[in-house]
């Protein structure tokens, strides 16, 4: 009697750590991998390396932003400001290259308005403790309404030569798009697991308050994820206006959509802060840009498109829920 | 009394490794109020989860009044059967009135289709229920996240009378009550026993079991291991067939701090709305403890010394020197620590590893330059879990762990930071017997390598038993000092309660 049950604990236990492993750290690559499959059987271009390089080029634009959006979600906060961040940081600094010739004029004040407009939403959560889905909602319709003011609605274009090659330049055979994709992510997994701000993330997170009271100024934590994210989306914003050689206002809708669903199909938990890696935020955008890359080769119309995005976000969630239950 | 209300016979619960509950056979008699008793993870908290229907047995037969309840039933037809549960973290509805409450899901109606609520009937059986509690104080109108903490809990008891329980399990009910709110509690206890009603108490405070309890079930590794009669035990025996050990005294005359240097000390500090002009010193390698009633604004006081809150004005000073608190990050910069009484809420993340709560306060200590080092983290844990016997591995989530090795997680953070002053805030609660002698023993390591410590504690027991000279407080001011042979548990109960008269 006494030998089964250890047995059947046993085996139990090994069971749950099989099933932990699926559904976690590796559920998000299984799940790529299956995808990937199902395409490469339906079409034989999906696999061939030019449209493996598309699919890397098209996910990096909403991968940086996520990135972003990772660290706003794991200190326990919520970005929806970020689509129109991109917006307004592409017009002005499209104006600015175009008035003065200077791509690198242009590309510092990108990335000074990124994180100035983070630092804008960090203050009201930060230091007047406002609700962060509440004030990045204002904002976004702030930047947003500023973006259309000061381009009158219109497109900016005329974009230096020079800025092109952000778009077409490679780099050992590697598009310069995803290059700076990788280093972002390199730099946030290195600032989330191995330094110090890193661990100050991740305790905010998971209890303000307790992390408060060990020492842990939560103020500037809060400042800082919102920088991080105005700035990533700011490098976001270059990248879009490099490939389609203009700026528009109208550029980045539901884009924070995306992100959001991006670091959540890679495990990062949006109802409890705390949770959450940037690898896995890494391959749910890669995941996401095929799904939309391998619907239009097989000529799925779009609109079939947001439907099984709606589906996949539901799964992941589902996933994270039934993980929860296991541990 | 009158016959047997409840039975459980041989109840079996298994989580996957874990024999939760092995075996229990007892019953309680009608107007009884049965204590139960163990340690942490003895499987007392499983047991009363399978009674009220949220957890369901393996097999075993629970028989309430003659009736072989079926193997399955939810919380909710727990409670037509007779069986209310009462929480440590009580579970009304904040934002709805103490009527609303108490007739929660019992509504009575004027019409059956559609449901419309007879209202003016509900609130006028509200009232009657409380009254049958003697309690007189409370608006059946009012919002019950106005109302006080003990206030509340009367509320949860009329609303399980309300359901017409035979039996009530109060699990914990006093942890967060003063001396004279415990003692209404009791008379209400007392008068629910007239009523025939049973009760299933569970406490980690025998003084309590002593003054209330009829007889009292004692289960250790999810067996019952002890029934006892009240009237012919004695806390020993009780000790020791929950912990299989003694409990061994900490303190020792000769073992009393006999530094005379002064290490910290506030002069005229308040806030702006509790804490009138405070004043006090401690000197090096002493143990100060504060008691007090709910209210006494004790917390609010370490709050201020921590800057939690604001300090209005006043001096705080450590080792001569005067030192400004404006934040946390202050305090514990300057030397200073804060173990909450809110272990759950303030003191850990509990998501996090132990590992990465431990180093929290000092990250610094850990690092080569930016750069944190899993070695160091590593090497800290493993000596931290050496020396205070913390159970689990340094990966394993906080949320894991039991009370006891919680806490000592809790001040594993402030003995890392290396602390001078650590203010330990009820720093026993909700841990058991066996825990509670060690963080005794930790408090007073601590202490005595040239540290000072202050106690906030509502047990009396244990201000007695841990501190060397004791202050009172009430209404946000210090009414008495005790010192040497003073620190008794009789002295400090009757200056508790005479409220600062002299």
């Amino acid at each position: 009697m006494s030998t089964e049950y250890v047995v059947s604990a046993d085996k139990s236990i090994n069971y749950k750590r099989v099933m932990n492993l699926l559904f976690g750290k590796l559920g998000i690559f299984l799940g790529l991998f299956a995808l990937m499959t199902v395409f490469s059987i339906l079409s034989p271009v999906f696999l061939s390396l030019g449209n493996l390089e598309n699919i890397l080029i098209q996910s990096a634009t909403n991968a940086i932003i996520a990135a972003g959006m990772t660290f706003v979600i794991i200190s326990g906060e919520i970005d929806l400001s970020v689509g129109s961040i991109l917006a307004l940081t592409s017009i002005v600094s499209g104006e600015i290259m175009i008035t003065t010739g200077s791509v690198w004029l242009g590309v510092g004040v990108a990335l000074l308005m990124g994180i100035l407009m983070g630092v804008f939403n960090g203050v009201f959560v930060a230091y007047l403790g406002f609700p962060a889905f509440i004030v990045t909602l204002a904002t976004m319709w702030l930047y947003r309404g500023s973006a259309y003011v000061y381009s009158g609605g219109q497109a900016v274009v005329g974009l230096p030569d020079g800025f092109r090659v952000l778009a077409n330049g490679k780099f050992l055979y590697i598009p310069y798009i995803v290059w700076i994709m990788l280093i972002i992510y390199g730099l946030c997994y290195f600032v989330l697991t191995k330094l110090r701000m890193g661990r100050k993330i991740y305790a905010t997170g998971d209890n303000s308050e307790s992390a408060r009271l060990s020492g842990i100024n939560v103020r500037a934590v809060k400042m800082i994820v919102f920088s991080i994210s105005g700035c990533l989306t700011a490098v976001s914003a270059l990248i879009l206006m490099a490939r389609l050689n203009s700026a528009q206002p109208v550029a980045g809708m539901t884009f924070e959509l995306t992100a959001i669903a991006a670091a959540v199909i890679g495990g990062t938990s949006l109802t409890k802060g705390g949770v959450g890696s940037i690898v896995g935020t890494l391959i749910g955008a890669v995941f996401i840009a095929t799904l939309q890359n391998g619907l239009v080769i097989l000529n799925v119309s779009s609109f079939w498109q947001q439907l099984l995005m709606g589906i996949v976000v539901l799964i992941a969630v589902g996933i994270d829920k039934y993980r929860k239950k296991l541990s | 009394m009158s016959g047997t209300l409840l039975e459980f016979n041989s109840i079996y619960k298994e989580y996957p490794g874990v024999k939760a509950v092995n075996g229990v056979s007892f019953s309680i008699s009608k107007g009884a109020v049965t204590a139960l008793l163990g340690a942490n993870g003895a499987g007392k908290s499983t047991l009363m989860k399978i009674l009220s229907g949220a957890e369901t047995r393996d097999s075993g037969d629970i028989i309430i009044q003659d009736n072989y309840l079926p193997k399955n039933y939810s919380t909710l037809e727990a409670k037509s059967l007779g069986i209310g549960i009462i929480y440590q973290e009580l579970s009304l509805l904040s934002e709805l009135t103490v009527a609303e409450n108490i007739y929660l899901t019992n509504e009575p109606l004027i019409t059956q289709f559609p449901k419309i609520i007879d209202y003016k009937k509900m609130k006028k059986e509200a009232k009657h229920q409380l009254e049958k509690l003697q309690v007189y104080d409370v608006d059946v109108d009012e919002k019950v996240s106005n109302l006080s903490l003990p206030n509340q809990q009367m509320v949860e008891i009329a609303k399980a009378l309300a359901q017409d329980c035979k039996v009530i399990i109060m699990d914990e009910p006093t942890t967060s009550l003063a001396t004279d709110e415990t003692k209404r509690l009791f008379d209400v206890i007392k008068h629910l026993k007239k009523q025939n009603i049973s009760i299933i108490y569970i406490s980690h405070r025998l003084d309590e079991i002593f003054e209330i309890a009829d007889n009292a079930v004692i289960m250790r590794d999810g067996e019952l291991v002890n029934k006892l009669d009240i009237d012919k035990t004695s806390k020993d025996e009780i000790i020791t067939s929950m912990t299989g050990r003694k409990l061994n005294r900490v303190k020792t005359e000769d073992e009393i701090s006999n530094s005379n240097e002064i290490m910290f000390g506030v002069r005229g500090i308040s806030d702006r709305k509790f804490l009138k002009d405070i004043s006090f010193s401690v000197r090096k390698n002493e143990i100060l403890g504060i008691g007090g009633l709910v209210g006494a604004q004790r917390t609010e006081l370490a709050r201020l010394i921590f800057g939690a809150d604001k300090l209005e004005k006043g001096e705080i000073s450590l080792n001569g020197e005067i030192i400004q608190n404006k934040t946390p990050e202050d305090a514990i910069r300057n030397g200073i620590g804060y173990l909450s009484e809110n272990r759950k809420e303030e003191a850990l993340n509990l998501g996090l590893s132990v590992q990465e709560n431990i180093i929290q306060t000092d990250l610094p200590k850990v690092s080569k330059g930016l750069v944190v080092s899993d070695k160091k983290i590593i090497e800290t844990f493993k000596s931290y879990k050496q020396k205070m016997n913390i159970k689990g591995a340094g990966s394993t989530a906080v949320k894991n762990l039991s009370g006891g090795n919680q806490q000592k997680v809790a001040i594993a953070k402030w003995l890392h930071v290396g602390a001078k002053l650590l203010i330990f805030d009820e720093p026993t609660r909700g841990v058991d017997v066996g825990a509670k002698a060690e963080i005794y023993q930790l408090v007073r390591d601590f202490a005595r390598k040239g540290n000072t410590a202050i106690v906030i504690s509502s047990e009396i027991e244990e201000l007695a038993t841990v501190s060397d000279r004791v202050l009172i407080m009430a209404k946000g001011e210090i009414t008495h000092e005790l010192k040497g042979s003073d620190v008794n548990q009789d002295t400090i109960f009757n200056c508790i309660t005479t409220k600062g008269s002299d």
